[in-house]
């Protein structure tokens, strides 16, 4: 797995590491830590792990990121190249964390490093108080979110995870999909509800039979996930309720009605509008 | 043992039904009758009259036999039904009833999927099976780990009725038991708990459960609105309370609980 975090220098940024850190340890994902520097600076070159040149204040603050990071990796445990004190690399035996710097538009420049890296999980921290947008660069979670050809992960504040929602709306789910929740729920020993969205009283056939599917699915993991019908009409007040409990999954794949439900303003108004994080699941 | 009547259909809410009851079945023991009840009128009207009409009916009672049996030995449900499950025609409430009020069941069981909206749930109460139950009727609505634990709620009016039908069936699950008095009020913005103004009460519930020699982790009571009260029945693997008329703040709180519901009729006073 491929996992691409996505910061700026701002807090909301920094508050989402411990979560990168917890899906690293958990999942032994390669890391891209991806510094976006909108300013006029100079770019440094890739680095790989290895402490680099402490001259310019981007630098530093990837540095920082970085040694972040690894600070919430247990050293003795952790698969990740590791930089020692005495300024040499000690080598990780599985995995690595590797930290990019790229100079431009931000949701242009993340969602290229998504594709050339081959990233499976986009993750991305965004400010409460800006209506989960980046200072200066403004709907840069949105569009990434939207735009992104694998999952993203918009990571609102530093809470603590309780329940996943997960919003269903047709039969396609793919396995890694499917294991991205399941990672979730262990990780922060969550509950899970499935939300199966409907026009009318009823589920479709297809549906409910996804739905057997996923109770055998997950009941083999241990896990009795909470069903729960909900009309499209509703969707927005039921989750503006449920959304205090911690992440929202959706799964936005193209038979998703979600896509259609949610276009762009709306997807910005369930960005917005709840305290939750926000997995979307492609 | 109990004589427990569970109304199958052949959904994903009738699986989950059969799930729950295999997970409590392992701590109570129910003599377990299965009832079916085809419907006639899924694929449009029937067709002609006389022997024709009959002939298709047939057909589809033995397609709905084998369905039943399909997800019986699917769930391995019949290692702990008794019998042949029924397949009975006609009006899903009536024929459930009717077959509650002939045969004496303790309680019935069905599956039932928990909706956002409560409007399903109010209707459910409303039916004419919910306002004439001669027992009381276990909704499932999800499968939950035992773990979870019982939720005993009532108002101060109807708390002492809801426990003599926890004595009866649950107090033998090895999990642990709170009973919950709501005050609705819907001024209250937030929850707030009141044990003062319940000393009485509280009391008295303690008195009852004494006797029968039973004890529970928590007797509390909160006053606060349905919706914010409802955030307490949440999480728990069954909550046991009477049936309420629709119109009440206490069918509103329990439209918004996603666990399984033991509904309880009002005792009947001679």
């Amino acid at each position: 797995m491929r996992i691409l975090f996505a910061a700026d220098e701002h807090s909301y940024s920094a508050n989402a590491l411990p979560q990168v850190a917890l899906l690293g340890k958990n999942t032994w994902a390669d890391i891209t830590l991806l510094l976006i520097n909108s300013k006029d600076s100079p770019v440094p070159s890739d680095t790989s792990g290895i402490s680099c040149s402490k001259t310019s204040p981007v630098n530093r603050m990837m540095e920082t990121y970085h040694q972040q990071l690894l600070g919430f990796l247990d050293p003795i445990t952790s698969p990740y190249l590791q930089a020692q004190s005495d300024g040499s690399a000690k080598t990780g035996f599985r995995k690595q964390i590797f930290t990019r710097l790229r100079r431009g538009s931000p949701a242009r420049e993340i969602l290229e490093e998504a594709k050339k890296d081959g990233s499976d999980l986009i993750v991305i921290g965004c400010s409460t108080q800006k209506n989960c947008t980046w200072k200066e660069s403004g709907n840069v979670p949105l569009k990434v979110a939207k735009d992104a050809d694998c999952s993203v992960m918009v990571i609102k504040e530093e809470k603590k995870i309780n329940k996943v929602l997960c919003c269903l709306d047709h039969d396609n789910i793919s396995q890694k999909s499917l294991e991205m929740i399941s990672q979730m729920i262990t990780l922060f020993q969550a509950d899970l509800d499935i939300v199966v969205l409907t026009k009318n009283e009823t589920i479709q056939e297809k549906i409910e039979e996804k739905l057997f599917w996923l109770i055998n699915y997950y009941s083999t993991k241990n896990i009795f996930p909470y069903i729960e019908l909900v009309k499209l009409a509703s969707l927005e007040t039921f989750i503006s309720q449920e959304a205090r409990w911690g992440l929202i999954a959706m799964w936005m794949g193209k038979k998703s009605i979600l896509e259609r439900v949610f276009p762009t303003n709306k997807l910005s108004r369930l960005l917005k509008a709840n305290q939750s994080s926000v997995l979307f699941l492609r | 043992m109990h004589d427990v009547l569970i109304a199958l259909q052949t959904d994903l809410a009738s699986s989950i039904a059969i799930r729950y009851v295999c997970l409590i079945e392992n701590f109570l023991r129910f003599n377990i009758q299965v009832v079916h009840i085809p419907t006639f009128d899924e694929n449009g009207h029937s067709p002609g009259s006389g022997w024709v009409h009959q002939t298709w009916k047939n057909a589809i009672i033995e397609y709905a036999e084998k369905g039943i049996s399909r997800l019986v030995q699917k769930e391995n449900f019949y290692r702990y039904s008794m019998g042949k499950p029924k397949i009975i025609p006609g009006q899903r409430n009536q024929v459930i009833l009717k077959e509650l009020q002939y045969q004496n069941y303790d309680f019935l069981i069905e599956g039932f999927l928990h909706s956002f909206e409560p409007d399903r749930f109010f209707k459910k109460l409303d039916s004419d099976l919910y306002r004439n139950l001669p027992c009381p009727v276990l909704m499932v609505q999800n499968l939950v780990k035992l773990d979870r634990g019982i939720q005993i709620v009532g108002t101060p009016d109807t708390i002492l009725s809801v426990l003599p039908w926890f004595f009866k069936f649950w107090d033998d699950l090895p999990v642990k038991a709170d009973i919950l008095v709501c005050h609705f009020d819907t001024s209250n913005k937030e929850i707030i708990t009141i044990p003062y103004n319940d000393n009485n009460l509280i009391c008295r519930i303690k008195e009852s459960v004494s006797n029968h020699e039973k004890r529970f982790d928590t007797i509390r009571s909160a006053k606060g609105s349905s919706n914010k009260l409802a955030s307490l029945i949440r999480d728990h693997a069954l909550v046991i309370s009477l049936l309420s008329e629709t119109s009440s703040p206490m069918a509103h709180m329990l439209a918004m609980s996603p666990c399984p519901i033991l509904l309880c009729p009002e005792p009947k006073t001679n």
